[in-house]
């Protein structure tokens, strides 16, 4: 991306900043005279040091600011008092972050000694499950049906026959089935066949309800992941089936699917 | 048709990425370094799509997404949530009170344009 090394350097000048309000605010806590928005503040300068390292994949000073963050967490949490033993080991995290960022400036390879010594001692302050075990154990993914025989990534053409319901929430957080319609032609050659037949007459029309459906016949080189991803922020606020399309190929699903579902409008994009 | 997004995040250095990236595209890009000013410039901008992140001081992107979605303009603006790759229950909890999807961070600057060409009607 053009512009990449303006921003490395402002990333680097940032982490000046966020270096400084590492160093200022644990002293603060170490007298004695920080509170919970002391903490908070750190927090957020080591994980803003996290998120810009990633980004130009530092990994040393990510790895390490994303461990030094969760441990800061915990304790902006009430998972972890704030004992002058805990302290220590924020302190020494704080110290070790500058040698990161000036060897990821340098390019020269990062210290390793501290950080080898200290990481565990963070991961050890967790208390929390890890994000990914809390999410299954109290989310469970609204299911999309995909057909199992669809084959993974291939270089030629294939069809997808998506069936696309939205329900009202998809509409109601912001997300638009024609913005989605759209995006998916991107992928290569759409048609649409949209179902009105739920659509009710004018004056018994809620406009919060949604009611049309669509079947969508895709070709495309794109793989059943990126066919998805289009679904990705409404996975749960549709029904959605996807099936692989090459078995009928000779079919025309804006003639045998609508004709089905009762289709009363068709449109096809190109 | 010009597309105009607003990004809010506390980092410079990931809005002058966003800034960098949408640029590029042709989006109009407005930029807020925490929600209450995200909430200001608001005032003065009707975006196609906000892009927020969450840990910001001042006003926080849940607190954001709600005073959003409180303002009867902006009931259905998209709203797409800065995460990382691992912070499922982060994206849950920001889907709970508005969102409508999210980016992985660090982002990739096709992925980001894709997702907000998915959001914006």
């Amino acid at each position: 991306m053009d512009g990449m090394d303006d921003i490395r350097e402002t990333f680097f000048d940032e982490c000046e900043e966020l270096l400084e309000s590492v160093n200022a605010g644990l002293k603060a806590l170490e007298r004695g005279e920080g509170d919970g928005e002391t903490l908070r503040t750190v927090h957020r300068a080591v994980h803003s040091m996290k998120g810009g390292a990633a980004a130009f994949d530092f990994d040393r000073l990510s790895d390490f600011a994303y461990a030094f963050e969760k441990a800061l967490k915990e304790a902006c949490e009430d998972r972890l008092s704030l004992d002058s033993e805990s302290l220590d080991v924020f302190w020494r995290a704080g110290e070790a972050l500058r040698p990161l960022v000036d060897a990821a400036r340098s390019g020269q390879p990062a210290p390793t000694e501290d950080i080898d010594a200290l990481t565990p001692a963070l991961k050890a302050m967790r208390v929390a499950p890890p994000e990914e075990e809390a999410l299954s154990k109290n989310f469970t993914p609204a299911k999309i049906d995909i057909d199992p025989s669809i084959a993974l990534g291939t270089d030629e053409p294939r069809g997808f026959l998506i069936y696309f319901k939205p329900y009202p929430d998809l509409y109601d957080l912001g997300n638009e089935a024609s913005s989605i319609i759209a995006a998916l032609a991107e992928l290569g050659e759409l048609r649409v066949a949209c179902d009105a037949d739920a659509l009710p007459g004018l004056d018994d029309i809620d406009p919060s309800n949604a009611y049309l459906s669509w079947t969508i016949r895709l070709k495309t080189r794109a793989s059943t992941e990126e066919v998805m991803d289009m679904f990705e922020f409404v996975e749960g606020e549709c029904a959605l089936q996807i099936s692989d399309w090459r078995e009928r190929d000779d079919v025309d699903p804006t003639d045998q699917d609508c004709a089905a579902a009762g289709t009363t409008v068709a449109d096809v994009v190109e | 048709m010009t597309l105009t997004v607003l990004a809010v995040d506390d980092s410079r250095t990931i809005r002058e990425m966003m800034r960098l990236a949408l640029s590029s595209a042709n989006i109009d890009v407005h930029l807020a370094e925490d929600g209450a000013i995200g909430l200001e410039v608001l005032k003065t901008i009707m975006p196609h799509v906000i892009i927020t992140d969450i840990n910001m001081p001042n006003l926080d992107g849940f607190g954001f997404i709600k005073g959003v979605r409180q303002r009867a303009e902006h009931k259905s603006t998209p709203i797409l949530v800065l995460t990382t790759e691992k912070a499922g229950e982060l994206r849950k909890k920001a889907r709970d009170i508005g969102a409508s999807g999210w980016i992985v961070k660090p982002f990739d600057k096709d992925k980001l344009i894709s997702a907000i060409q998915r959001v914006a009607a």
